[in-house]
C-alpha cells in the first residue's frame, strides 16, 4: 500500500533520505510538467527540477504543515524557473506581461492547432493553465505561488481559456459557440 | 455550452499532459540523489555534519551546476597530471567521490605496474554514432593490470568534443565476461541488477565518471575484483562491454554498444593478510582482510536482522584521512549480510592502521563494530566509536564587514574551506561575472590551479554566511535569521569546489590566492590568507524557535 505524501514528508523531515527520494519521485512528473510550462529548453527544465530537489532537501525541515508540501515544492520550482528565465533575460513579471493578442486579429480561416496555441501563450499563462487543470491547484494557491493578485490570475486563466476555446471550437467546426 | 466546455477542458488536459518524465530530467535527478548527504537536516537538532554538508554543498549548489561542477577542475587536472602511458594515474580520484593522497599514490603505482597495450586492431575501434544527433567515437584500450585478485583496464576515448561530465551508460551492453562467463546480471529492461549475483566476491571498481584529458579526449578505467572461482588463475580471457556513453546536459554522446576482448596475465604482487580468526564484535565477524600496493579488501559478515540499514566503512586510516574507496557492496543471503569493501592499496611502508567500522544508522545510531587493521603486523584489534575519527578542517572566512566594504570591481577571498570532503574557495566580487582562473601559491610556488568553468557556481545578491568550526563539525549562521548583522552584505560570489585542494595545500602555511580573467589574463586578485579558523569553537547559542520565518515555506503555509 503506498505511503501517503504527508507521512513521507514527516519521515523525510526526520532525516530519512529514502522517504525524501520517494517524495521527489512521486512529484517529479508534475514538477517537470510545470517547469515545461515556463521553460522551453529541456535542459533548463532539468536544471530547474534538480535545483528544486536540492533546495527541498535543505529546506524541508522548515515546512510546518506537510499538507502544503506540494504547494511549497511547486512554488520553489517556479522560483527556480524564473531564475533561469531571468538569466536568459526574457522574464517579465506576471503583472507586466502584455495582454495576449486578441483572437479577433486572427484570420477567420486560420485554424491553429491547440498545442501551437499553448506554445504561443506567455509562460505565466501556460503555467496557470497547467497548475489549474493538471495539478488541480486553486486560483488562490496559484496566485500565492506566483506572487500575483488572485484576480490577475483569474483574468489570465479566463482569457487563455477563451482564446484556446475559440481555436478549439473553430477546429471542431462550431465557431458560433465560442463567443 | 457545458458539453463544449467539458470537451475543451478534456482537450486542454490532453495537450498539457506529459506522459513520462524525460530521461534528461530523470538522469539529472539520479545524480542529485546520489550526491545529496545521507540524511536530511532535521528541524530542531540538525546534526552538525549535515549542516556542514549543506553549508558547503547543497545550499551552495543552488547556483546551477555546482553539484556537477567538477568540470570546473578538469582543465586543471588535465594540466597538472602526466598523461603519456599513465591512464590510471590520470584517473582523477575525485570521480570516485573522494580525494585522498593514498588513493592518488595507489593509482600511480598501478600505472607503473600496468602493461601498456600496443595500438593495433583489437585495441582501437571507431564506434559508429548510435543516432542522428550523436557522434562517432574512437575508443582505445591502452593499459591493463591483473594480479590474481584485481583487474584494471585503462581506456582512452576521443569523443570529438568537450563535455562537462561524461560517464558510460548502464544498459544491456554493459558487461564483463571472464573466460566467457558474464559477471554482470541484468534486469529485464537491460539495466544492471547490482549486486545481486556478486556473492562470490566479484565487485565492480569502475570510476563513475570519466576524466578529461584535453582536446575532446577522456580517460577512464574499467576495473573489478576477480570472483573467487577465478582467483589467482595465471591467465584470464576478458571481454569488457560498454552500453554507450553519456554526458551531462547532452544525453547519449554515443548510444552504440561496443566491446573489447583481451587476455591478461597474472603478475606477482606481494599481498598482506590479516589473521581474522576470532575477530568479532557486536555480532560482526571479520572474514578476511587483504592488502597489496594496488588495492585493499575487507570482508565481514553479520546476521542481517541485527542492524537496520547499517553503513560499513573501511575508507579511513586511524588519523581520519581517507584511504580512497574503489567500491563495495553488502549482499544478504540466507539471513547473513556480507560486506565487501574495496579501497586503494597501501604503501609498503604504511604504518597507519586501517579502521573498519559498522554504523547502525537506523538502529542504535552508533558504531556497533570497529576493527583496527594493522597490515604491517597482520593483526586486528577491536576498537570503539572513538577510533573512527574525523579529519581536521581548516578555514579562512573574511567576515561580514569585509563583504560590506567590497567596492565595485573589486575581488576578495570570501572563504577558503579546507575539509576532506568538500574543499571550496569562495571569491567575492563587485564585478560582473567572468571566467576565472584561480591559483593557489605557497612559499613562492604555485601549488594548484582551478577554473570556474562553464558551470561556475556564480551567485548574485548572495548574503554573506558566517561559518564556525565547532567541536562537533562546521556550522554556519543563516543570513535569513540574522537580518541586522548581515543586512547590506549582498554581493556576487564564485564558489569553486576543488576536491584536490585538501591534498595539495599545507593548511598550516599562508596561502596566496590569485585570480585572473581566464580569457584576457588580467590579474583580478592576489590575497594572502591564513586558515586560522581551524580552531574549534563551541556551538553558538540556539536559534530562537528555529528558522521558521524564512525560506520558501513561509508564504504558502497557513
Amino acid at each position: 500500500m503506498p505511503i501517503s505524501t504527508e507521512k513521507l514528508v514527516r519521515r523525510a523531515q526526520s532525516g530519512d533520505k529514502e522517504a525524501f527520494v520517494a517524495l521527489m519521485e512521486s512529484h517529479k512528473l508534475s514538477l517537470t510538467r510545470a517547469a515545461m510550462a515556463i521553460l522551453h529548453d529541456r535542459e533548463d527544465v532539468a536544471d530547474a527540477v534538480a535545483e528544486t530537489v536540492v533546495e527541498a532537501f535543505s529546506q524541508l525541515c522548515r515546512l510546518r504543515q506537510p499538507k502544503y508540501f506540494k504547494t511549497w515544492l511547486t512554488r520553489a520550482l517556479i522560483c527556480n524557473c524564473y531564475d533561469i528565465l531571468r538569466q536568459k533575460r526574457r522574464y517579465v513579471p506576471l503583472d507586466q506581461l502584455p495582454e495576449p493578442e486578441s483572437s479577433s486579429t486572427q484570420p477567420s480561416d486560420q485554424v491553429l492547432d491547440i498545442q501551437e496555441s499553448l506554445c504561443a501563450l506567455a509562460e505565466n499563462d501556460r503555467l496557470v493553465l497547467t497548475l489549474h487543470y493538471m495539478d488541480g491547484f486553486k486560483l488562490r494557491e496559484i496566485a500565492k505561488m506566483l506572487g500575483a493578485n488572485e484576480n490577475t490570475v483569474k483574468t489570465r486563466l479566463m482569457r487563455s481559456r477563451q482564446r484556446l476555446q475559440k481555436i478549439y471550437l473553430e477546429r471542431e467546426g462550431n465557431p458560433c459557440e465560442a463567443k | 455550452m457545458k458539453r463544449n466546455e467539458d470537451q475543451m477542458t478534456r482537450a486542454l488536459r490532453e495537450e498539457l499532459e506529459l506522459p513520462a518524465v524525460p530521461e534528461l530530467v530523470d538522469s539529472r535527478l539520479r545524480q542529485v540523489y546520489a550526491e545529496l548527504p545521507d540524511a536530511l537536516p532535521t528541524k530542531r537538532h540538525m546534526p552538525t555534519w549535515v549542516r556542514r554538508s549543506l553549508c558547503t554543498a547543497a545550499s551552495v549548489a543552488i547556483a546551477f551546476g555546482t553539484l556537477l561542477g567538477l568540470n570546473s577542475l578538469n582543465p586543471a587536472v588535465a594540466e597538472q597530471l602526466p598523461l603519456v602511458g599513465s591512464i590510471f594515474r590520470t584517473v582523477n580520484s575525485n570521480v570516485y567521490g573522494s580525494e585522498s593522497q593514498n588513493f592518488r599514490e595507489a593509482l600511480v603505482r598501478l600505472s607503473e605496474r600496468a602493461v601498456e597495450l600496443p595500438e593495433e586492431e583489437g585495441t582501437v575501434q571507431t564506434v559508429p554514432a548510435g543516432g542522428v544527433f550523436e557522434k562517432p567515437v574512437t575508443a582505445r584500450m591502452r593499459e591493463a593490470y591483473y594480479d590474481g585478485e584485481y583487474v584494471f583496464v585503462g581506456f582512452r576515448f576521443d569523443l570529438g568534443g568537450s563535455y562537462d561530465h561524461v560517464w558510460d551508460l548502464n544498459g544491456p551492453g554493459y558487461d564483463v565476461l571472464i573466460n566467457g562467463e558474464s559477471q554482470i546480471p541484468h534486469l529485464e529492461d537491460g539495466q544492471i541488477d547490482y549486486p545481486r549475483s556478486w556473492g562470490d566476491g566479484y565487485c565492480d571498481l569502475n570510476s563513475s565518471s570519466w576524466t578529461p584529458a584535453g582536446q575532446g579526449e577522456y580517460v577512464m578505467q574499467r576495473a573489478f575484483r576477480v570472483p573467487d572461482r577465478f582467483r589467482d588463475q595465471e591467465e584470464l580471457d576478458l571481454t569488457i562491454g560498454f552500453s554507450g556513453i553519456s554526458a551531462y546536459g547532452i544525453g547519449p554522446v554515443n548510444s552504440s554498444p561496443f566491446q573489447f576482448d583481451l587476455t591478461v596475465k597474472k603478475q606477482e604482487v606481494p599481498r598482506r593478510e590479516i589473521d581474522c580468526q576470532g575477530v568479532e564484535m557486536g555480532g560482526v565477524r571479520l572474514v578476511s582482510a587483504t592488502a597489496s600496493e594496488t588495492a585493499l579488501c575487507v570482508v565481514a559478515e553479520y546476521p542481517a536482522e541485527l542492524y537496520q540499514n547499517p553503513g560499513a566503512d573501511v575508507s579511513s586510516f586511524e588519523d581520519g584521512l581517507w584511504i580512497g574507496s574503489l567500491g563495495g557492496y553488502t549482499l544478504e543471503e540466507n539471513g547473513v549480510a556480507r560486506c565487501v569493501s574495496v579501497c586503494a592499496g597501501l604503501r609498503e611502508d604504511e604504518t597507519r592502521r586501517v579502521v573498519w567500522s559498522l554504523f547502525d544508522k537506523n538502529g542504535s545510531g552508533q558504531h556497533e563494530a570497529v576493527f583496527l587493521l594493522d597490515f604491517q603486523n597482520g593483526t586486528a584489534e577491536l576498537g570503539s566509536g572513538e577510533d573512527v575519527k574525523s579529519p581536521p578542517v581548516y578555514d579562512y572566512a573574511c567576515g561580514v564587514e569585509a563583504v560590506k566594504d567590497l567596492a565595485p570591481g573589486e575581488y576578495g577571498v570570501e572563504r577558503l574551506h579546507l575539509s576532506q570532503s568538500k574543499p571550496t574557495l569562495s571569491i567575492m566580487t563587485g564585478d560582473k561575472k567572468r571566467a576565472l582562473r584561480a591559483e593557489f601559491w605557497q612559499e613562492g610556488e604555485r601549488v594548484y590551479t582551478a577554473y570556474t568553468g562553464e558551470y561556475a557556481s556564480w551567485n548574485e545578491k548572495l548574503r554573506y554566511w558566517e561559518y564556525y568550526n565547532l567541536t562537533t563539525g562546521t556550522s554556519c549562521d543563516d543570513p535569513e535569521d540574522d537580518g541586522t548583522r548581515f543586512q547590506g552584505s549582498e554581493h556576487s560570489s564564485y564558489l569553486i569546489l576543488i576536491p584536490d585542494l585538501y591534498v595539495a595545500l599545507d593548511p598550516t602555511r599562508p596561502v596566496t590566492v590569485k585570480a585572473y580573467d581566464k580569457n584576457s589574463g588580467e590579474q583580478l586578485l592576489s590575497e594572502e590568507v591564513l586558515m586560522t579558523q581551524s580552531e574549534l569553537h563551541e556551538p553558538p547559542p540556539p536559534l530562537e524557535e528555529d528558522l521558521e520565518g524564512g525560506g520558501v515555506s513561509s508564504e504558502t503555509e497557513e
